[in-house]
């Protein structure tokens, strides 16, 4: 019988996930005695009642290195406190992690290869501690692992969210106006500051810097003044926030909260905010993710050839190599102030609110 | 009175090279003491009477940085070292006029020069600091062919362009089950085109590195029209060659561009193909300078950034003799003659090609 490896993709979407699947599927099938399977659904799949898992060949991962999304379809439940629906309707939170173990064993999958981001992390950490054969691949969107030089679909987030700097950067300039873009990043404003830098933002706030709402109005006056340029932009992350006040959550946003304080102070030029939301998540991966997708998925299937489970498969340093999952404690990848990036933006006058 | 630093740029041009001119002179605008001029076409502007040069302040890089090209413009021939005269007879000789331009800029006051350009540009850069120019390099290839930084700008907005390419000519390809050739960029370094297969799903990738065999490639699209999808994506590098052949090129007829023109290797390859036997239906297509063209990815505006703010402050810091580098994550500089030393080439052995063969790639080898 045929050596069985399962994928299972969990959180969110990001794109270069397809090219991760296509490319374990294409590396398997070079082999005689490997066959591939996928959890639909995250892992609802090896967990439902019947069965949800689908043969992966050639064939069905045909042509879809560049399509966004993931074939697999994801979810961010977590099996040791998986929502499972009672009688009435409800739902209670249980651990079922002996059953997705036991069926894992009853239908030979002997290895699992997890494509998943932060929260994904520490799930599989539990699950190798319970025996489970895994071989992790990081995902996640805001580039905020600091096991790996790169996450796949960061690149496309920042170059969809610069493409947005462009255009504002055209209707900010032809009508006088402040435009605030507001972009993915709770915790790590990597994309935020990616996209002001190569935009040519004015303004950029990130969540690793607390902003003073006074420096940003000073920044942009000067935009005004008589020989400025008559307009600004501002690129702001999501979990950005203002000195001495909390994160914005819920219906909230940033970006019109940022509106509202310089309103209140008086700040005269004609404000217009857009959240750019899950544009960043779809749509069609840049070649670098798919690459670096693609790369990650072969080195993971080597990585469960060599037995060589409860590993990360990463691309650190600019290699492709691989971590132990259980030392990966991974504190997310924040922007550090001395970060060359943080030094260029500053060189070139982008304001960070500090 | 402020400091001035000249910039220029050099050789191909390369998407990228005008948010390094911004970044420079954003960077210069931070300072009080620092104003940038800009030469027009390479060394050329310095050298030409009258002078030609341009003041460059914050509102001339106003926007710049997301359009293709270069602002200065650029030259692939001559060169302070190499300057062209025309004989009486109509015929080119070069003489060397460095020491009358190192004089020139001292003149005009220059404290410091940016030469933003590739290996044939950075070996000027040197001979130059040997002179006693003060003078600071920035890497400039779109076939990411230096060794001593991780990448140069302009070569992902290049694999992006190659890669959309294939995207497109899948498609054709499927519906018509044809064998499509695809040339790109990358005259000894196979980058462009390895990535752009990786990135696109083809079946079969030539690169420089790697010498073909004509039967081995026969072999591969001979089962995907038996037992496979019925059509085949090949990328193929400019620079590649089969195993008992040369690289297609032809002396450029620009007056003291050194370097060979090449091009034509796949209408070599479905030629011989036919020759060979292949009796599918074969296309062609050429991409050329659409490779170089058009508005940068963001990756390579945020490094090209990070290398006009670098070049500017090693100006400040008075650092010379060296050029930028990104060795990630960090912008560090390294010495020209260590920058000049080695190019890089696709190594057979590095994870890309692993990569390439694990997903049943075809490097035309075996």
């Amino acid at each position: 019988m045929k050596k069985r490896i399962l994928i299972v993709n969990s959180g969110g979407d990001c794109p270069g996930m397809n090219a991760v699947i296509r490319s374990i599927v294409k590396r398997t099938s070079l082999e005689e005695n490997y066959e591939v399977f996928g959890s639909v659904n995250g892992f609802d799949g090896i967990i439902s009642e019947p069965l949800n898992i689908i043969q992966l060949t050639e064939k069905s991962v045909s042509g879809i290195v560049h399509k966004g999304g993931t074939i697999l379809m994801t979810n961010k439940k977590d099996p040791f406190n998986y929502p499972v629906k009672q009688v009435d309707e409800s739902f209670i939170h249980e651990d079922v992690t002996d059953k997705l173990f036991y069926n894992l064993r009853v239908h030979h999958l002997n290895a699992v290869i997890h494509i998943g981001g932060n929260r994904s992390l520490k799930i599989a950490q539990k699950l190798v501690q319970k025996g489970v054969n895994i071989v992790f691949i990081p995902k996640t969107i805001n580039n905020n692992l600091s096991v790996t030089d790169y996450t796949f679909g960061f690149n496309t987030a920042a170059q969809i969210a610069t493409e947005a700097v462009d255009k504002l950067t055209t209707t900010a300039n032809s009508h006088n106006r402040t435009l605030v873009l507001e972009v993915m990043g709770p915790n790590a404003g990597w994309i935020a500051l990616n996209a002001a830098i190569a935009g040519g933002a004015d303004v950029c706030l990130i969540p690793e810097v607390p902003f003073d709402m006074e420096k940003v109005l000073e920044k942009l006056k000067t935009r005004y003044t008589s020989d400025g340029k008559g307009f600004a932009n501002i690129v702001v992350a999501e979990g950005a926030y203002e000195n001495g006040t909390e994160k914005c959550s819920g219906p909230q946003s940033i970006s019109r909260k940022i509106t509202a304080r310089l309103k209140e102070m008086n700040f005269k030029a004609d404000i217009r905010e857009t959240i750019l939301g899950y544009l960043q998540r779809g749509g069609t991966p840049m070649a670098f993710d798919r690459v670096l997708a693609t790369q990650l998925g072969v080195k993971a299937f080597e990585l469960v050839k060599e037995q060589n489970f409860g590993t990360v498969a990463v691309h650190k340093n600019s290699k492709l190599s691989h971590v132990d999952l259980q030392q990966v404690i991974d504190k997310g990848n924040k922007v550090h102030l001395s970060h060359s990036l943080i030094r260029t933006a500053k060189g070139i006058g982008i304001n960070f609110g500090d | 009175m402020k400091k001035k630093a000249l910039v220029l740029t050099g050789g191909g041009d390369c998407p990228g090279l005008n948010a390094v001119i911004r970044g420079i002179v954003k960077r210069a605008g931070q300072t009080d003491d620092w104003e940038v001029v800009g030469s027009i076409q390479s060394f050329d502007g310095v050298l030409k009477e009258p002078t030609e040069t341009i003041e460059l302040d914050e509102k001339s890089v106003a926007g710049i940085h997301f359009q293709g090209g270069t602002i200065l413009g650029t030259t692939t021939k001559g060169g302070p070292f190499a300057w062209p005269v025309r004989e009486n007879d109509g015929s080119w000789s070069f003489i060397d006029r460095s020491d009358e331009m190192v004089r020139k800029l001292k003149h005009m006051g220059i404290e410091a020069v940016i030469n933003i350009g590739g290996d044939g540009s950075q070996r000027i850069s040197q001979k130059l600091y040997e002179k006693g120019l003060n003078i600071i390099g920035v890497p400039k290839t779109i076939d990411n062919d230096l060794s001593s930084t991780d990448y140069t700008f302009g070569f992902q907005t290049a694999v992006q362009i190659a890669t959309e390419a294939v995207d497109k000519l899948v498609t054709t390809a499927a519906s018509h089950n044809r064998v499509i050739i695809l040339e790109v960029m990358g005259r000894d370094a196979g980058w462009i085109a390895l990535n752009a297969a990786i990135a696109g799903g083809a079946e079969i990738c030539l690169i420089p590195e790697i010498p073909y065999d004509i039967n081995v490639i026969l072999d591969v699209i001979n089962k995907r029209f038996t037992d496979g999808k019925g059509h085949v994506n090949i990328v193929i590098s400019e620079g590649a060659k089969p195993v008992d052949g040369e690289v297609l090129s032809e002396v450029s007829d620009e007056i003291g561009n050194e370097n060979l023109k090449l091009g034509g290797i796949a209408n070599k390859l479905l030629n011989d193909l036919k020759a060979a036997g292949c009796e599918a239906d074969m296309r062609e297509t050429v991409l050329g300078h659409l490779q170089r063209g058009g508005v940068p990815i963001a990756f390579d505006r945020i490094l090209a950034t990070q290398f006009g703010v670098k070049a500017m402050e090693l100006a400040i810091e008075g650092t010379f003799g060296e050029m930028v580098s990104y060795q990630h994550p960090e912008i560090v500089s390294v010495p020209f003659l260590e920058a000049i030393s080695k190019y890089n080439i696709v190594n057979t052995e590095s994870a890309l090609v692993k990569t390439a063969r694990g997903i049943g790639m075809s490097l035309g080898d075996q």
